[in-house]
């Protein structure tokens, strides 16, 4: 009986393991119909060649919890002189942002226009450290440590 | 005349080639008037008077100890051969000229007395007039008729009341000169054309428009020259008679010292230099009496012409915003404009500008731009507070930086300086920038676990089989 059971768990949670890869698939699509349709809903897009991943940017009060990139309230606008883009820490996000090494590129967009940004650094900040965050012609991309208790941010120039 | 000093002159018209023409003389006789001559108190001779007639010319005897005893008369030119000087000859022509035939004097007793007037160049002391040949006959008195012409012969060379004096006036003022003689229309004006000049009874007023020295000169009407001749036959002794030209008259001048006028000119500016418009002032001469009122442009402001002179000049109505000069300014014309630099200050009030975090003050650096955007400050605050000194006017307050931790707020604050809202304070809100908190969701440990269970779970039913 306990092993029929535990076969039973078996096949079921097999499905499990596979539900992310699923919804992150399902996501990117809708992610690329976004961007295809340009339909102005959002002001605009990232686009990471190293990890072909691309997203949308809003600066509406939910889209973290929607998993899109929040162009944050102290940030310029896209194309201006030091913009900050925040993500949750998880993979639909910013959870590949840690693989960035210097000299990677990072391509944002208002739909209009893309702007080219050169990763040039990256590292851990306090929570209430926003001078790091204050550089010019910058995109500085910034996402929750493993714990929460920090920040971590990639800084890329623009190119 | 006595009788070898005739013969002289008789033997000079010998030798002396002069051009003269016989005329014929006539006597009319008036009846009831007859002449005594007095000489040394007593009569020398007496006689009826005449009209005498040259050729239809009235002429006058200047010799009544003498008849005419001829009807051909000569005419000569030169008066000396009278025997009287040329003192007399103007004093005769004085009286001719006032006498009969002025105007209003063309009367028998006008005739009388300007016979007698001229008889008394000769030796006779006195002449008494009757209605007859009898000394003891009606006298005639013509002692009004004599004083009025002695009257006009002493009024005739008076000068006007402002002859021989200098004048002085300056460029476009009317100076008034009166005579108070009364003889101003004898004269004509030879004038620089510069000036203008208008004659009203006695009254001569000159306009000039340039500024110098002038010479008036005043010259007798030409109708007031012609020629005095003499008639006698001095080859025969007969009565001398003369017709008299009208007398001479003397000329003057005034000088006119035209001075300049000049402007004071305002620069009525800010501190900045900035020309200000609409200030008014009032100029006031030595006396402080306003000559001129004049308000400023956006240039340099002139005041109408003066004259030399001092002057006062003082602010009566400032600009709004402006802090009003109180000062008299004392300005000396000469011979140039003279410039009159005035400044205003502007009248500044202080407007606090706080910066707020949510609930307590924070530093910010703010830009303050002008009505037409240009940047007129820019500064920070200290613990939250800036004091700014600002003129009156409309502004644009701009928060540029701000403490970390704390939006730019990016509003443009207008707001507006003035004597209501002269100490304001501004209060500009800042929100507390938070950072964004993005959740770490890895769910890597639950899935390997679920993993390893299954593989365990894999093995565990294999071996049981």
């Amino acid at each position: 009986m306990l092993k029929r059971i535990i076969k039973l768990f078996i096949f079921i949670s097999s499905f499990f393991l596979f539900i992310p890869t699923i919804k992150e698939y399902e996501y990117k699509r809708k992610v690329k119909r976004i961007i295809k349709e340009n339909n102005n809903t959002y002001l605009g897009y990232i686009s990471i060649p190293k990890f072909n991943y691309e997203n949308v940017i809003d600066n509406k009060d939910n889209a973290l919890d929607n998993n899109q990139i929040y162009l944050t309230d102290f940030s310029d606008k896209i194309g201006g002189n030091n913009i900050v883009l925040a993500g949750h820490n998880n993979r639909y996000v910013f959870n590949k942002i840690y693989y960035l090494n210097v000299g990677d590129s990072i391509i944002i967009s208002d739909f209009n226009m893309d702007y080219l940004y050169e990763v040039i650094d990256s590292k851990y900040i306090n929570v209430d450290d926003f001078d790091s965050l204050k550089i010019d012609n910058s995109l500085i991309l910034l996402t929750c440590s493993s714990d929460n208790q920090k920040r971590y941010i990639v800084i890329s120039i623009r190119k | 005349m006595n009788k070898k000093y005739k013969i002289l002159v008789f033997l000079m018209l010998l030798f002396i080639s002069v051009s003269v023409k016989a005329e014929t003389v006539t006597q009319e006789f008036i009846d009831g008037v007859w002449s005594y001559h007095y000489r040394n108190g007593d009569v020398w001779t007496f006689g009826n008077l005449p009209y005498n007639y040259l050729e239809g010319k009235l002429v006058y005897c200047i010799q009544p100890d003498a008849r005419i005893t001829t009807s051909n008369y000569y005419t000569y030119g030169d008066f000396s051969l009278s025997g009287y000087s040329e003192d007399v000859r103007r004093e005769m022509e004085l009286i001719s000229y006032y006498g009969y035939g002025y105007e209003g004097h063309n009367t028998l007793k006008y005739y009388m007395a300007t016979q007698e007037l001229l008889w008394l160049f000769s030796k006779d002391e006195y002449i008494k007039w009757t209605t007859s040949n009898s000394r003891s006959s009606s006298e005639i008195d013509i002692s009004y008729e004599k004083e009025e012409i002695k009257k006009l012969i002493r009024s005739h060379d008076v000068l006007p009341s402002f002859s021989n004096i200098n004048f002085e006036t300056n460029v476009n003022d009317e100076i008034e000169l009166i005579d108070y003689n009364s003889v101003l229309g004898k004269y004509d004006i030879e004038i620089d054309e510069s000036i203008n000049y208008e004659i009203n009874d006695n009254k001569l007023i000159l306009k000039p428009s340039i500024k110098g020295e002038y010479i008036i000169n005043f010259n007798p009407k030409v109708n007031y020259n012609s020629d005095t001749l003499i008639y006698d036959d001095f080859s025969i002794r007969t009565q001398t008679l003369a017709s008299f030209g009208k007398p001479s008259l003397n000329s003057f001048s005034i000088k006119l010292i035209v001075n300049p006028k000049n402007r004071i000119i305002i620069n009525k500016t800010d501190e900045d230099n900035n020309n200000l418009e609409g200030v008014s002032f009032e100029i006031y001469d030595k006396d402080y009496n306003i000559v001129d009122n004049i308000v400023s442009s956006n240039d340099k402001t002139s005041s109408k012409e003066l004259a030399k002179g001092t002057y006062y000049v003082k602010e009566t109505k400032e600009l709004y915003g402006f802090v009003k000069d109180d000062n008299l300014y004392e300005i000396n014309l000469n011979d140039k404009d003279e410039e009159l630099n005035i400044i205003n200050e502007k009248i500044k009030c202080e407007v606090t500008v706080i910066s707020m975090g949510n609930d307590n003050k924070i530093d910010a650096s703010f830009n303050i731009f002008d009505r037409n955007g240009y940047l007129i400050y820019s500064g920070s605050t200290i613990n939250g507070v800036l004091k700014v000194e600002l003129p009156y006017g409309d502004y644009v307050l701009k928060e540029i930086s701000v403490d970390n931790g704390y939006l730019l707020n990016n509003k443009e604050v207008n707001f507006t300086v003035n004597d209501i809202s002269c100490t304001s304070t501004l209060s500009i809100l800042n929100e507390e920038i938070k950072m964004p908190i993005t959740t770490s969701t890895n769910y890597k440990l639950n899935y390997m676990l679920l993993f390893l269970f299954n593989i365990g779970g894999l093995f565990f039913v294999k071996k049981n089989n």
